[in-house]
């Protein structure tokens, strides 16, 4: 029976299925949005689910299909991260601060996706304002990872990758600024795609750190991932740092050979601080692609340790500004006693704001400040430019720069809040991506201890396709991103 | 006492733009809209909004930076300036840093002794406007209207170099008539579009350090700034000479009292902690464009004087006056056009009667009730002797009533100018006649009776004897 | 490089994934680590005055503890050479692109102002400002 096996489709699946009239999409999302109701509680991957409205959607969908209309994402179903604005629904961030906003506005993201014909089922949970590595950090409480509800799914993007990885929606958005896609989906084994910055638009993507956020994908297979991007993907004048650059269409080739194709390894990323069972499944990854006819180079990207310090300059720095148009006067969280304007403000942030984002604010606040301006944030850019510039040199000699996307495989819920440093080491291998602005991909490519661990791929500017190229033949050869947690089956 | 001090200005000059659109959102600019229905999303600073730069901005300050023989920087950053205010919607104001649009450049003015002074600009930039609160009627809270939110605002910074009020008022009025010239402002200060605030410090005048410098604000009119910026060297005197120093502050000037006090949200330190936005690219400005805007400018009102004062003959002060504004310049040029008569009586007349008359009904040039095509029609019937010159103005006053053309008037009163000879000769003999001992005084010496004559024979012909006919008849037969 | 020890310098018993053991090694390696913090007190306080964010007493000690760790940490960033290197601000280098000057947004007030509690015609309201 097609019911049975629905949840486990992938979008392609799916689509293929309904244009063999083998479900209807109606009976798509009604599946999942029983699974949501069944599981969701058990993995708090939603913060909101909109049943009823794609319920409507759905039926609206069946209709225009019914009469050959065929958009590429015509009545399939898919979830976005509580961080992209949606018209008329609550868009929350995951933040106390904004628990009642309802923006009056569609991100472009979801706009592009709604005119392709997708159809949302909700709103995922994340870490608050997209500031962690776990979904620890949210105002709705953790996302649990599906393989093992005690472990984090990763964040910032957890609830995303939680809902895909447990089969309650086949396909997500979330952002990434530091690897908040390819850090949950390595924990959570599927596929997550963050393009190149300005490949995505960003507006009505609420801001963290301007220079390094980018939107992308959560799915089941590196297919999909193609499919959704695509549709995703494009300028948009409404994004200053939108790039005109036309969009390649990902589906056709996909399928290229990756004879030839350069794959670099980075001296610097297997040391004492990677998981030596993580270190062999990545290895091994790259044999089957080396058994595909790429060539594996080593090269070195020697300013590559210390993106994390660069990242948190960066990124607090900007999130320390973007964040101050919070202050209750006109959206938002509002603090109900003040006794005068300065202590308005002070509540309604101080009360609004959860411990994590505030101590980012003041992180960023500290490194913009007189006297600190060029120490910090000054340097930082530069240190920017030399990891930049180490990639540039790298990607001469390779045309992909291959790896693992996490240091270990999901860790407990808990065990890293009390140190800050800890939980921001998560980003060791994927932060450089998002410095340098270049596309990064995360695919499962084994197991370590029965949890899912990731092989990164990281391209040139707008190179997506290589990316997508090889993760797409690596799939065919392998069965890690068929996989699904026992309880989820 | 003053003559041991010297004043040293330094003038920021906000000017609004007047672009149809915000600087970084499609919403409208217009004035006087109802609160917050020309604030968008992005004016209110909502989450997920970008901004996105107006091009007419970027042209408008080109245009500003070549009037004033400034550098245009090929490439431009705007920065974030992050303080917390409720009009300010977005925690921070974008606005530019080290890499302004337009540096340096310089204005002439005349200093206090009529002689031409060069007053340094240090540099223009782009910024945004901030909302408006109103903060009476609302029960003890603040109301905030965030449609000025995004206005876009050329800050013109002048150098420390103006040593009196009265330079500084004359600088203001100068850069005040530039951005009109140039279209990029209208410079109404009523309605906040041209704003300024000074820094105003004194020192002796063997002093080599610049004292410490207070902040004015809020200095909305020509008149408000030099009773301000007095009031303040005044203040800052009576401190030293107290044994005191003057504290750096900011103060507000408040017209009724007529005096400055410290604005109480200044107070605080601000570290604005500036950084360039990530949100939008540097502004890359290349000289084909420069050269496309420099070709377009108008005539600037330094060039228009002298050729004023070259092809029209006219004198500097009469030139610098019609000059100083765009649109009486060009009324001037088009009466000039139509008329034969000397140009120096059109400047005479527009520079008197015309604009006395637009100042008592409180007009500006666009609603004047006389035309330049009226106004050239009235001096030619000067100019041909039709009446003469005093006639002319009461034809004037009754134009400027909307009693019809000049002609017309003329015509319907009967001011036709007598002219013939034997007509006044018949009426200068009735008056040397009835005036016998006038003439007896004349003739013995008081040459200052030619006057009572003329008056006579002006009251015997209502006005309308051509005067020159009548002085040279009058000197003919009395000799 | 990094000021904290690597899991790997501690070889492969540590690398056990039970809560408490991870938690009791870093917290009391963090305290022999640690004895003099970067921040105090009375910058914590000033940075929160100027983020304008409460920060309640009890919270501050964690505060100043966790905020100094983090600023160490990107200390390390001293003693990078960068003399002739030029800040990024941008991934991309491009310029900015500039849009026409046309009035591309109308009145929507209303709808804007759902999200608003405090409005009164169509202000938003605050606590009195004063100059």
């Amino acid at each position: 029976m097609p019911t049975q096996n629905i949840q486990n489709m992938t979008l392609c699946a799916l689509k293929r299925g309904m244009s063999e009239k083998e479900f209807t999409s109606l009976e798509v999302i009604e599946t999942l949005l029983a699974r949501i109701s069944d599981h969701g509680g058990s993995l708090n991957a939603f913060i909101t689910v909109t049943a009823e409205q794609a319920i409507t959607e759905a039926k609206n969908a069946d209709k225009l299909m019914a009469v050959g209309e065929n958009k590429p994402l015509l009545g399939l179903p898919l979830a976005h991260k509580d961080l992209f604005c949606t018209d008329g629904i609550l868009t929350s961030c995951a933040s106390k601060m904004l628990h009642n906003f309802i923006p009056p506005y569609d991100a472009s993201v979801v706009k592009n996706l709604k005119a392709s014909g997708a159809i949302m089922l909700g709103k995922t949970n994340m870490d608050e304002f997209a500031m962690g590595s776990s979904n620890e950090t949210s105002y709705y409480g953790s996302v649990k990872n599906p393989w093992n509800l005690e472990l984090s799914p990763g964040g910032s993007s957890g609830g995303s990758a939680s809902a895909v990885a447990a089969c309650l929606v086949p396909a997500a958005t979330g952002t990434d600024t530091g690897g908040s896609i390819r850090q949950p989906a390595a924990l959570t084994g599927i596929t997550g795609i963050k393009p190149t910055y300005g490949r995505v638009s960003r507006f009505g993507m609420i801001a963290f750190a301007s220079s390094l956020d980018q939107g992308g994908v959560f799915a089941r297979s590196v297919e999909d991932a193609a499919l959704l991007l695509g549709e995703m993907a494009g300028f948009d004048e409404n994004d200053s740092t939108s790039v005109d650059v036309p969009v390649p269409d990902y589906m056709s080739s996909i399928n290229q050979s990756i004879k030839g194709l350069k794959i670099g390894l980075v001296r610097q990323h297997f040391d004492a601080g990677l998981d030596n069972n993580n270190a062999k499944a990545v290895r091994e990854a790259l044999e089957v692609l080396e058994d595909q006819g790429a060539e594996i180079i080593e090269i070195d990207l020697p300013n590559i340790e210390l993106s994390v310090p660069t990242y948190y300059v960066v990124a607090s720095a900007e999130c320390s500004s973007n964040l101050s148009r919070y202050d209750g006067v006109r959206f938002g969280y509002r603090a109900e006693n003040y006794k005068d304007l300065n202590e308005f403000y002070c509540k309604t942030r101080g009360e609004g704001f959860g411990a994590e984002v505030k101590r980012r604010i003041m992180t960023g606040t500290y490194v913009l400040s007189a006297g600190y301006y060029d120490a910090y944030y000054l340097k930082a850019q530069k240190v920017r430019q030399l990891i930049s510039q180490d990639f540039k040199q790298a990607f001469e000699k390779v045309d992909l720069i291959a790896g693992p996307t996490t240091p270990s495989p999901a860790f407990a819920l808990g065990a890293k809040m009390d140190d800050p440093i800890e939980m921001y080491l998560n980003d060791i291998y994927t932060i450089g991506a998002n410095l340098a602005g270049l596309p990064g991909m995360s695919i499962p490519c084994g197991f370590v201890n029965d949890l899912p661990i990731g092989l990164q791929l990281v391209g040139k500017h707008f190179d997506e396709e290589s990316l997508l190229q090889c993760g797409h033949r690596y799939q065919q050869k392998t069965d890690w991103h068929t996989r699904v947690p026992e309880r989820f089956k | 006492m003053n003559s041991n001090w010297e004043i040293v200005i330094g003038l920021e000059i906000h000017a609004q733009l007047a672009t149809s659109s915000k600087i970084f959102s499609g919403a409208s600019t217009a004035y006087g809209g109802e609160p917050n229905t020309q604030a968008c999303l992005v004016d209110l600073g909502f989450p997920g909004t970008l901004p996105v730069l107006n091009q007419q901005a970027i042209e408008m300050a080109i245009r500003f930076g070549l009037a004033i023989d400034a550098e245009i920087s090929p490439r431009s950053v705007f920065a974030r300036k992050n303080y917390f205010y409720p009009d300010l919607p977005k925690g921070y104001q974008i606005s530019q840093l080290d890499l302004p649009i337009v540096v340096g450049g310089n204005m002439s003015i005349l200093d206090g002794d009529g002689n031409e002074k060069i007053i340094g600009i240090t540099r223009a930039h782009l910024e945004e406007d901030a909302g408006k609160s109103v903060h009476e009627g609302l029960d003890g809270l603040s109301g905030i209207d965030l449609n000025r939110a995004g206005t876009p605002l050329l800050e013109i910074v002048s150098e420390p170099e103006m040593s009196s009020a009265k330079e500084a008022v004359a600088y203001m009025r100068k850069i005040h008539s530039i951005v009109r010239y140039l279209e990029i402002s209208d410079g109404n200060m009523q309605e906040g579009s041209f704003r300024c605030d000074a820094n105003v410090s004194i020192k002796r005048f063997d002093q080599k350090e610049l004292g410490t410098r207070a902040e004015l604000k809020n200095l909305n009119s020509f008149k408000f700034i030099e009773k301000a910026i007095n009031h303040e060297v005044m203040r800052q005197i009576e401190i030293i000479e107290d044994g005191g120093t003057v504290t750096q502050e900011t103060r507000l000037y408040d017209a009724d009292l007529d005096e400055t006090r410290p604005m109480r949200s200044k107070e605080e330190a601000n570290d604005y902690r500036y950084f360039p936005d990530p949100d939008l690219q540097p502004v890359i400005i290349d000289k084909d464009y420069i050269n496309e805007i420099k070709a377009s400018l108008p005539e600037l009102p330094s060039i228009k004087k002298e050729r004023f004062i070259e092809s029209y003959k006219l004198k500097s002060t009469d030139a610098e006056v019609l000059t100083a504004s765009k649109q009486l310049a060009d009324f001037y040029e088009k009466v000039k056009q139509l008329t034969e008569i000397d140009s120096q009586i059109v400047a005479n007349w527009i520079i008197g009667d015309y604009t006395a008359a637009l100042n008592k009904d409180d007009l500006d040039i666009v609603d004047s009730k006389i035309s330049a095509t009226d106004l050239a029609g009235l001096l030619n019937k000067i100019a041909d002797q039709t009446i003469s010159g005093k006639i002319a103005k009461e034809v004037f006053d009754a134009m400027w009533k909307g009693e019809g053309s000049a002609e017309e008037i003329i015509e319907r009163k009967g001011l036709v100018q007598i002219t013939d000879d034997s007509e006044i000769e018949n009426i200068v003999n009735q008056v040397i006649e009835n005036n016998p001992s006038q003439v007896k005084d004349y003739l013995d010496g008081k040459s200052q009776l030619l006057g009572y004559f003329v008056g006579q024979i002006m009251k015997e012909t209502k006005g309308k004897a051509n005067p020159q006919k009548v002085n040279e008849i009058i000197k003919r037969k009395l000799i | 490089m990094y000021n904290l020890p690597n899991e790997g310098d501690l070889g492969q018993d540590i690398m056990c994934y039970s809560i408490l053991s991870k938690f009791t090694l870093y917290s009391s390696l963090n305290l022999w680590w640690r004895f003099q913090l970067s921040l105090n007190k009375e910058q914590i306080k000033y940075l929160a005055v100027l983020s304008r964010m409460d920060i309640k007493e009890d919270e501050i000690q964690d505060v100043v503890e966790k905020l100094s760790s983090i600023v160490e940490f990107v200390d390390q960033l001293q003693a990078v050479t960068t003399d002739g290197t030029e800040p990024m601000a941008h991934p991309l280098a491009q310029g900015q692109r500039l849009r026409m000057d046309e009035i591309t947004e109308y009145n929507e007030r209303d709808k804007i102002q759902l999200n608003a509690k405090n409005t009164n015609k169509g202000m938003y309201l605050v606590p009195k400002v004063i100059d």
